[in-house]
């Protein structure tokens, strides 16, 4: 068994598989680790180093898929330290990019907010009022094309998932648990509550660019009715900011 | 323009290259083909370029009617297939016409199969690929009344080709390495990873293989749900009820289970091909063995079309004639108007 690290053990670099390695920042989530996990993104982004396919922040990690036929694991390894090394606190700021995003919490859109407020003992405008009364951050995307981890909720919000899996959330779904949201941008299985949908979706297929939303971007809620659900336009959140 | 129209399809297919590289940070599956080699086999065959697009038929084949006339070649899991009923060699290339009939179909070996345009598919292009991703609507959708389009204008490529039949199917030893999350394991369950025997199941799809442990189950890791870390194809995941399972291609980019070990990239071929009910044992390596196998598996993928051969042969060392006799195709001189 693994001894319980400290934060101070962290950053901490592993091989996965035979051509990646990955670089953990802490146990579990903290608006710290995950500040950690995309300032280390945006650093050895700009490196552009030309041994590094890929990188994928994630929400404590972060994955450098390098090409084996450029360099050996232990060298990338190395060098990958080095930068870990010389990685001051906040030396490279970049503006934060904020959204206001609509959802309605209205009856077919929520089929599990009954249930939430049942389970915590909020009455539903009262978890509504929470949900778009903070600021939450876009832990990383993963799973599914342009699906966001937001973080972090009111501690009202620290539900366990549900047993079933079975429920599908459609594109723009708004789903919670464990004090956090997920804001999904195509059909998934769910075990999370659903509770409201977004005419937003965060991917399109058809037009550049394909995602409206970036690690370390910050959201912020605010209600809207079945109506406006169902007749207005948003798209044009989409020329909120440049195209990347 | 010619194309092959699909009549009907007796298992799972998609459209894959070589996948997605560089959106596993939005949430975008790498995909690609499952058998990467038998993807670059093909296309030596058809002297393709290196990420051109495949049909990849998963437990099944179809049937494919022609329009025009076009040079295609077949690899990965052997099938048996015919062209207007008479049986064909698989992993060669072959020339079809206007209204012929190809047949594929009973799998022969491994699990995964390609069917080749001269130049590859030429279907939608997204986020940089043509690899289809059923779930998040990447890619067209092969399925009945699709037609296969070729990206290149010549069409008739050398037929006649063969590639004999590469020595990964059925294989016995997959070797694998250790990973971040090997130390949340037991160390007992670890030691019997690489001494105890798994069995590939019959549940999997493009996003994993479900493996059995023959005789014994590893430790379930309860209390342990991780918060999501990225995945990398070949990670051996043990759910929360100790279910194990190899990611692969389609796998989602990031994902809460703990992962025991991970199978090595030259060796996810073996895996693609494993059928299900084959016994297999793990055999743990160093990361620099595993990356000498990986440039030594690239090297034997750039240099495949050196292993091409002619199909005809000394009839008097054939015994199986008859399905190396498609050539009698070759000069049905009908006039073209598709084309």
């Amino acid at each position: 068994m693994a001894s319980v690290k400290s934060i101070s053990d962290y950053p901490i670099i592993h091989t996965i598989g035979d051509q990646a390695l990955m670089v953990m920042f802490g146990d579990g989530y903290s608006k710290q680790v995950n500040s950690k996990v995309l300032e280390f993104d945006r650093k050895l982004s700009q490196a552009d180093f030309c041994w590094i396919v890929e990188i994928v922040p994630a929400i404590r990690s972060l994955l450098v898929t390098i090409d084996p036929l450029c360099i050996e694991m232990q060298k990338a390894e190395h060098l990958i330290r080095e930068q870990i090394n010389t990685q001051q606190e906040s030396s490279i700021k970049t503006a934060t990019r904020r959204f206001n995003i609509p959802v309605c919490y209205g009856s077919q859109y929520s089929p599990d907010l009954e249930h939430v407020s049942l389970q915590t003992g909020v009455n539903k405008e009262k978890l509504i009022e929470l949900h778009c009364s903070c600021d939450l951050s876009v832990a990383c995307l993963g799973f599914s094309p342009g699906l966001a981890y937001l973080a972090e909720l009111p501690e009202e919000f620290d539900l366990p998932r549900k047993v079933s899996y079975n429920a599908t959330a459609l594109p723009g779904s708004v789903l919670v648990a464990n004090r956090q949201t997920v804001f999904t941008a195509t059909a998934i299985p769910t075990g999370w509550s659903i509770i409201g949908r977004s005419p937003v979706i965060g991917f399109r297929l058809n037009q550049s660019p394909h995602f409206l939303f970036q690690p370390g971007d910050e959201i912020r809620f605010y209600p809207i009715t079945e109506e406006q659900f169902q007749t207005s336009n948003y798209d044009k959140i989409w020329d909120t900011y440049g195209h990347y | 323009m010619a194309t092959i129209e699909i009549l009907a399809l007796f298992g799972s297919a998609t459209i894959q290259d070589k996948g997605r590289i560089g959106f596993q940070r939005y949430g975008v599956p790498r995909g690609g083909a499952m058998d990467l080699y038998a993807l670059a086999e093909g296309q030596a065959l058809l002297q393709n370029e290196p990420n051109s697009a495949a049909l990849e038929m998963q437990f099944g084949g179809g049937t494919f009617k022609v329009h025009g006339t076009m040079t295609l070649a077949t690899s990965g899991g052997q099938m048996e297939i015919y062209l207007d009923n008479k049986p064909i060699p698989w992993n060669s290339s072959f020339t079809v016409y206007k209204n012929q009939i190809l047949q594929i179909k009973k799998n022969i070996s491994g699990v995964y199969s390609y069917l080749h345009l001269p130049g590859g598919i030429a279907s939608t292009k997204i986020l940089e690929s043509r690899s289809t991703h059923f779930p998040s609507g990447l890619g067209d959708v092969p399925k009945i009344g699709y037609h296969l389009r070729s990206t290149s204008k010549e069409q008739i490529r050398q037929e006649g080709l063969f590639l004999p039949p590469a020595g990964y199917y059925s294989s016995k030893t997959i070797n694998i390495v250790h990973g971040p999350h090997s130390a949340l394991f037991n160390k007992k369950d670890l030691e019997l990873l690489t001494q105890k025997k798994f069995q590939m199941s019959s549940s999997r799809n493009r996003m994993g293989a479900k493996i059995i442990p023959l005789g014994w189950n590893i430790s379930a890791q309860t209390g342990k749900t991780l918060v999501s870390d990225p995945i990398v194809p070949g990670d051996i995941q043990v759910a929360a009820d100790g279910t194990t399972a190899i990611l692969l291609s389609d796998s989602q980019p990031t994902g809460g289970y703990p992962r025991i070990a991970s199978v090595i990239t030259s060796d996810l071929f073996k895996i693609a091909q494993l059928q299900p009910g084959e016994e297999f044992y793990f055999k743990l390596i160093d990361r620099i063995e595993a990356q000498m196998k990986f440039k030594q598996k690239t090297r034997e993928m750039e240099h495949i079309a050196k292993a091409l051969k002619p199909l005809i042969r000394d009839p008097g060392e054939v015994r199986d004639l008859l399905s190396y006799n498609f050539i009698s195709g070759v000069t049905r001189g009908e006039a073209d108007d598709d084309y």
